[in-house]
């Protein structure tokens, strides 16, 4: 039952699978290997090696290799986790992403607003212009670091 | 590769909403990721993709008047849920900024009043603070700027100097705007 949840999990996140092929070895040789996920949840290694090729991927170099899964609710919830840092990290991407194009933005504005003001800057529209862009490039570079 | 195919499975995922649960109700056109699943919507982003595109190689190859036609075609064509203002803001956003570039290239070809008309336009699908709606401002700036010049030229000071001021107003309020999505989009939690 816990092997069919498993399977479940696995379909969902199908292309992760792959992630464990050729990643970089996450412990050094002679250190205890990592269990494959599915022994440990079916505990039954002989139904797993039968599928050779799976039991190579899950086997090889395992810099993703994970703790073996106890249950379904575990694999559920560390399924959650993954998914909640991920749609965090895309939507850090995205604001810093947003940023950026507001600043080229302002760019093209403060040099319009130079421009347009002359040298003797009356108001002082362009060393404000100025001043608002290098604000904004602090906020960015705090922000999103670059 | 592995680990990218992995991150683009959970995304998958997370669109379709099979982690985050999410109905498939007709409200539901924006995954929990904030990215569109609705099919509808899909077609009118990748039609708008082609229209772009469509664009970009004739104004690269200086065809302006030729890359006014599929973008033309976008914004006066239907939108997913049939009235643009209602639509959803993914089709706001990519309406308002089709709307700035069709206004960049119709100022280009000297018809400003058809510009400052479709950053009118824009700006009312665009209402909340967004990069777009600065956008449509600093295209205002440029529209007024392009005019004010054409104005000088043809000798109609009070009226260039007239255009150069709403030149200025509308670049100051783009700065301002996208200063405060900036700010937005950097604060600590933002998206965090």
């Amino acid at each position: 039952m816990i092997r069919f949840a498993w399977v479940g999990v696995v379909a969902l996140s199908a292309g992760c699978a792959t992630a464990h092929k050729g990643a970089p070895p996450a412990s050094p040789a002679g250190a205890a290997p990592d269990a494959p996920e599915s022994q440990g949840l079916s505990g039954d290694p002989d139904a797993e090696a039968g599928s050779e090729g799976k039991k190579s991927e899950q086997s090889a170099p395992g810099g993703f290799a994970q703790p073996a899964i106890a249950s379904l609710d575990e694999a559920e919830a560390r399924l959650g986790e993954h998914a909640s840092r991920l749609s965090g990290a895309l939507s850090t991407a995205k604001d810093c992403e947003v940023a950026r194009k507001a600043l080229e933005s302002m760019k093209r504005s403060r040099d319009r607003i130079c421009d347009l003001n002359g040298p003797e800057d009356p108001g002082a529209r362009c060393a404000k212009a100025r001043a608002r862009v290098d604000a904004a490039s602090e906020d960015l570079k705090r922000g999103c670091g670059s | 590769m592995g680990r990218l195919a992995c991150l683009l499975t959970l995304l998958v995922a997370l669109l379709a909403g099979a982690v985050g649960g999410c109905s498939k109700g007709e409200s539901s056109a924006v995954g929990d990721a904030g990215v569109p699943v609705d099919p509808v919507l899909l077609a009118f982003l990748s039609r708008a993709r082609s229209a772009h595109h469509i664009a970009d190689q004739h104004e690269e190859a200086g065809r302006l008047e030729q890359a006014v036609d599929p973008l033309q075609r976008l914004v006066d064509g239907p939108v997913p849920g049939g009235n643009a203002l209602s639509a959803p803001a993914e089709v706001r956003e990519v309406m308002a900024d089709t709307l700035a570039r069709l206004a960049d290239l119709k100022s280009q070809l000297g018809r400003q009043d058809a510009a400052l008309q479709d950053v009118e336009r824009g700006l009312q699908l665009a209402k909340e603070t967004t990069y777009f709606r600065g956008h449509l401002f600093e295209i205002r700036g440029l529209v007024e700027e392009r005019l004010a010049k054409s104005l000088e030229a043809k000798g109609e000071k009070a009226a260039a100097e007239e255009a150069k001021k709403r030149a200025l107003d509308a670049a100051e309020k783009s700065m301002a705007i996208q200063a405060e999505v900036i700010e937005k989009a950097t604060a600590p939690g933002a998206g965090r």
